[in-house]
């Protein structure tokens, strides 16, 4: 049974999310622009490095900051719904099952891709299916980041609203250094990803285009 | 291309389709927050908070101990002192009321007054604790008998007497070595 790589609700989704991260991204660092300090007044936190430089504004949305907060706050939702449909395809297809990473599948695939890529080792792990288990554990990892930026993001949305929400986060400082992390391992991962991509180019034609998988083609 | 630089040419490539759907009805041009997609969005997020928003919880209230310094404020005051109302001052609550007020200075101290001490949540993104006195707006509002279809309360000066804005508020924060309100 051939089927795409990457079929095509994968494709759409993935590429939404390209331009509704960028947008969020941006219009999230315009936010941070009117007060980038992390914690509390009177109590920022010392282990933030950053404290009170601003983001260059090449990188920021909105241009001031109510125009960014409605950039953010609209496109919020979108990205929401883009997410839904995508882990609703996700489990509904069982494409799940060659995505998600799974330890006793992929544990030891993806440290012994680690030792390779490290040169510690010199035959590379052959993937399982669709991704190594490095790859699994990445994408895995990602996805994983949806749901903690959204929880944080709602948390600072509407703090007194949702006090819970708020308190399981370790309060509204947290919840807004928590936020911000997130962007930053995302931005850190899109570094890697685009790196990995052009390193193996056949995987944009996936991901653009699409094609079949074809395990002949891995090694 | 480094991720930083791909993000900051699609921002500035999304500027640019905003600027080009003008007109169009869905734009989103960051000066105009209202209008267009933005202003589409803005509706539907305060319909998903009018449903997330129960009148009955406040913020908790919090330990003196908790208090943030007045320093570690940031100034936007026009002053450091307290404002003192001129003579004649009096605070006008009109729009959608049933009974439209002039409440001056002596009137406004009759009615209830209220202490709480809650952490702030600035839209610019920080938080700090401070403690609150004065006059509920609830309470402005139950005597003014506000229309259910009121949305916003709004504050400006109606007087020349613009410097002294600051008066205006139903509550007014405390200076914690203050022991008056």
């Amino acid at each position: 049974m051939s089927r795409p790589a990457q079929p095509w609700l994968v494709r759409a989704t993935h590429w939404a999310n390209v331009v509704l991260l960028a947008v969020m991204a941006g219009s999230g660092l315009r936010i941070l622009v009117a007060y980038p300090f992390l914690g509390p007044r009177g109590d920022e936190y010392g282990w933030y490095p950053l404290q009170g430089a601003p983001p260059p504004s090449a990188l920021t949305l909105g241009g001031w900051l109510a125009g960014a907060r409605h950039w953010h706050f609209a496109f919020a939702w979108i990205f929401v719904a883009n997410a839904v449909v995508y882990v609703a395809y996700l489990f509904a297809s069982g494409e799940w099952r060659r995505r998600l990473f799974f330890p006793r599948r992929d544990a030891r695939n993806a440290w012994g891709t680690v030792l390779h890529d490290l040169r510690l080792r010199k035959e590379a792990p052959q993937p399982i299916g669709l991704y190594n288990g490095m790859q699994r554990l990445t994408y895995t990892a990602v996805l994983a980041m949806a749901p903690l930026v959204v929880l944080s993001g709602l948390a600072l949305y509407k703090p007194v609203q949702l006090p819970r929400l708020t308190a399981i986060l370790g309060g509204y400082d947290v919840a807004r250094a928590i936020h911000l992390a997130v962007l930053v391992a995302l931005a850190l991962f899109t570094v890697v990803h685009v790196i990995q991509v052009l390193l193996h180019p056949r995987t944009l034609a996936d991901m653009t285009v699409g094609r079949d998988e074809r395990p002949e083609e891995v090694s | 291309m480094s991720g930083s630089t791909r993000r900051g040419f699609l921002a500035r490539g999304l500027r640019g389709a905003g600027l080009l759907a003008l007109g169009g009805g869905l734009a989103c041009d960051s000066s105009r927050p209202h209008a267009g997609f933005l202003g589409v969005m803005e509706r539907a997020n305060e319909g998903f908070q009018r449903a997330l928003f129960d009148p009955d919880r406040l913020a908790p209230e919090l330990g003196e101990d908790e208090e943030t310094d007045l320093e570690d404020f940031p100034k936007y005051k026009i002053s450091r002192e307290f404002p003192v109302a001129p003579a004649g001052w009096a605070l006008a609550v009109k729009g959608l009321v049933a009974r439209p007020l002039t409440l001056s200075i002596a009137d406004l101290k009759r009615l209830p007054r209220t202490r709480t001490r809650v952490r702030h949540h600035c839209v610019e993104g920080w938080s700090a604790v401070a403690s609150w006195d004065g006059v509920r707006l609830a309470e402005i509002a139950r005597l003014a008998g506000v229309d259910p279809r009121a949305r916003y309360v709004g504050s400006g000066p109606s007087t020349p007497a613009t410097r002294l804005r600051g008066t205006r508020r139903a509550r007014s924060m405390r200076r914690r070595s203050s022991p008056t309100g």
